[in-house]
């Protein structure tokens, strides 16, 4: 089985759950950890997680807010176990595109797939040629 | 072959592009409908939330029928959205090969009524979806694939 985690500082995590969820209907493989918004310690959830997850055959995705930030660093102590993948840098498309893809795929294949997608749906709209496109045709 | 037909307002949107197209395995989408074909600037937002891998085909319901009604859909897995109930009437009186219909999103109107979560009628369409059902068009109401679906041709019959 694979679990997708999202951990943020503040609440993009359970916002970005609610907005999957939105979209997707209801899931039970998305965790949601907001970071610094109570005394709650994040590392203790994450540690949860990993603790009671079977990592010979589940698969961890944690998806985290920022490059470079407190919560991803943390992440990155688990970069070398087994089954568990780090992705940073959230958004919508990222993580529609990670969870509706085929999981016959390998998830390496997935994530870079999904990374891509997610590159490719940030733009000044300003830009967009909307009459330039071709119509598609059977 | 065709997947699925439904009827939804917005057309194609986050929960169609993302969800149902995923769903189905849909792998060319048909926008039926008879303003959009000719809209430009609605064609080109429409065109942001392709789905990967997608044909995304525009045409009017009378060229809609004529692709249906010949053999070059059949080699998809083709997913049809209209944006209301009269335009699929058009489409199920005008080809036998769509059997089912999914009622997905209609909007409000004056002097509409609900008849599931996400779908309002007026007098007009209930007696469009009456015609429907007369014809073996499975009707069910389905606002996402993880919502229960309902199969409202018994629920039609008594209205």
């Amino acid at each position: 089985m694979i679990k997708y985690i999202l951990v943020s500082h503040g609440k993009l995590a359970s916002g970005m759950k609610s907005m999957l969820e939105v979209i997707l209907g209801k899931r039970d493989d998305i965790v949601a950890i907001d970071a610094y918004i109570d005394d709650f310690d994040f590392e203790k959830s994450i540690q949860n997680i990993i603790n009671h997850s079977d990592l010979n055959k589940d698969k961890l995705i944690f998806v985290s807010d920022l490059l470079g930030g407190s919560v991803n660093n943390y992440l990155l102590n688990y970069l070398s176990t087994k089954n568990i993948y780090i992705i940073t840098g959230m958004n919508s498309s990222l993580l529609l595109t990670l969870l509706t893809s085929s999981k016959d795929k390998n998830i390496k294949q997935i994530i870079s797939q999904s990374i891509n997608a997610s590159k490719d749906s940030i733009m000044d709209c300003s830009d967009l040629d909307l009459n330039q496109a071709k119509d598609d045709i059977f | 072959m065709i997947k699925m037909t439904r009827i939804d307002y917005r057309l194609l949107h986050g929960q169609v592009a993302f969800a149902w197209s995923n769903f189905i395995s849909a792998d060319c989408i048909l926008i039926a409908n008879d303003s959009v074909v000719n809209d430009a600037m609605r064609k080109a937002t429409l065109r942001l939330a392709k789905p990967n891998g997608c044909k995304l085909i525009f045409k009017n319901i009378e060229d809609s029928l004529k692709a249906l009604n010949s053999d070059v859909t059949d080699k998809y897995h083709l997913f049809i959205i209209v944006e209301n109930i009269v335009d699929a009437k058009r489409l199920v009186q005008g080809c036998n090969k769509i059997k089912e219909l999914n009622l997905g999103l209609s909007k409000k109107t004056v002097g509409s009524k609900r008849i599931s979560s996400s779908i309002y009628i007026n007098e007009e369409e209930e007696s469009d979806i009456r015609t429907m059902c007369k014809k073996g068009v499975q009707i069910f109401a389905q606002q996402g694939p993880t919502d229960k679906k309902i199969i409202m041709n018994d629920a039609i019959e008594r209205m």
